[in-house]
């Protein structure tokens, strides 16, 4: 059994941080929430539209940054020329998938999420591989997501700012 | 757009804009200009043995790009994006199924024409070949997508898709070939055939990929 006795919940607006060491479930829970592992025992309920970034950016490595963006704007209603801005990847736009370095590919992530409609971000530690400045981005998009209704659960073991967020310790 | 059509429109413009649709055309075409120099120009012999020759060659192009059907939309995280969409593993095969075969199988049966040629079919047995590709492709199709689901989380599967694939397709194989005398009986078979891979392949790949996921 990976939990036992957890219980999350969140309202518009709020955040979450899942914390803990390596091996303790971060990425699984996250991948719980999204629907994409099920429960055993207890239950997970979501109310709107889910984004995960992980360390996997479900970009299609063949094609420029900006059509893998497009294909899932596409999709969800979104804007990929908004998640390219908020992470500083415009100038990145016409360059493959294939050739951007484990940052870019981490924000382009992370770009992906911004760029879509949904109400709850899931983050899988979302800092890692970014520099300061990419971190400042990322917690100004975050905060503006926060500020617009969206929800943000995080996991990292890593310390991130996220003013009133709920500590989950694993 | 919705997702899967996207997912198929995807496919078919990397299919076909990334160069994916030349080594199966290439292939199937190469097969049918070396065979006359193995078996010799006799123009009865290669118009016996040529359609056959032609199918297993339909065959095997359909296997040469596997290993890029299903697992790197796996590793990449894409096919866990689209579940959380709401898309089914199912559909996501399905589309898998129509993609790859709008890659390969409308080219293949141009390409039939060139190499038919180079095997001296003519005629009625020319017309029962592109018949029957038109109708065993798509079944070949559903069969490399449900291999390569199968497979997906493997490392170094080229040879394990082959050994898996190359037995589930005899029977596409004998009908198609047996199709190629314009007997109605053998093309209901070969229809038959491929209208069950392309019911089963879906739930198998959807169920392969659904096992695959941690």
């Amino acid at each position: 059994m990976l939990f036992e006795g957890l219980s999350l919940s969140l309202q518009a607006g709020d955040a979450a941080l899942v914390t803990g060491p390596n091996g303790t479930g971060k990425s699984s829970l996250l991948r719980l929430i999204a629907g994409l592992l099920s429960v055993e025992s207890g239950s997970v309920a979501t109310e709107g539209r889910l984004a995960l970034a992980d360390e996997r950016p479900a970009l299609d490595n063949e094609v420029p940054l900006g059509e893998a963006l497009a294909f899932w704007a596409g999709i969800d209603g979104g804007d990929a020329a908004k998640g390219l801005s908020a992470m500083q990847l415009s100038p990145l736009a016409e360059v493959p998938v294939r050739m951007l370095s484990t940052g870019q590919r981490r924000r382009a992530s992370l770009a992906r999420v911004i760029a879509g409609c949904a109400d709850i971000w899931l983050l899988d530690e979302p800092a890692n591989g970014l520099d300061s400045d990419s971190q400042a981005q990322l917690t100004q998009a975050i905060a503006a997501h926060r500020a617009a209704g969206g929800i943000v659960v995080i996991a990292s073991h890593q310390v991130i700012d996220l003013p009133g967020a709920q500590v989950v310790a694993l | 757009m919705s997702a899967l059509a996207a997912l198929v429109r995807r496919d078919v413009v990397r299919s076909y804009a990334g160069g994916g649709v030349v080594l199966p055309v290439i292939f199937f075409l190469l097969v049918a200009t070396l065979y006359p120099f193995a078996v010799g120009p006799d123009g009865p012999v290669l118009a016996r043995t040529g359609g056959g020759v032609l199918w297993i060659a339909a065959l095997l192009a359909a296997l040469l790009p596997i290993d890029r059907l299903i697992a790197p939309d796996i590793e990449s995280g894409l096919i866990d994006q689209l579940a959380m969409r709401g898309v089914s593993d199912e559909g996501v095969a399905a589309a898998k199924i129509a993609g790859h075969w709008l890659g390969f199988g409308p080219p293949l049966m141009l390409a039939a024409i060139p190499a038919a040629a180079l095997l001296r079919l003519e005629g009625d047995t020319l017309r029962a070949l592109l018949i029957g590709l038109v109708i065993g492709t798509p079944g070949l199709a559903a069969l490399a997508v449900m291999v390569a689901g199968l497979t997906a989380s493997l490392r170094g599967v080229s040879a394990l898709a082959g050994l898996l694939m190359l037995p589930l397709a005899v029977p596409l194989l004998i009908f198609g070939a047996g199709s190629l005398s314009g007997d109605a009986s053998g093309m209901k078979l070969l229809g038959a055939t491929s209208l069950f891979l392309c019911a089963i392949s879906p739930f198998a790949t959807g169920a392969a990929i659904r096992a695959g996921r941690t």
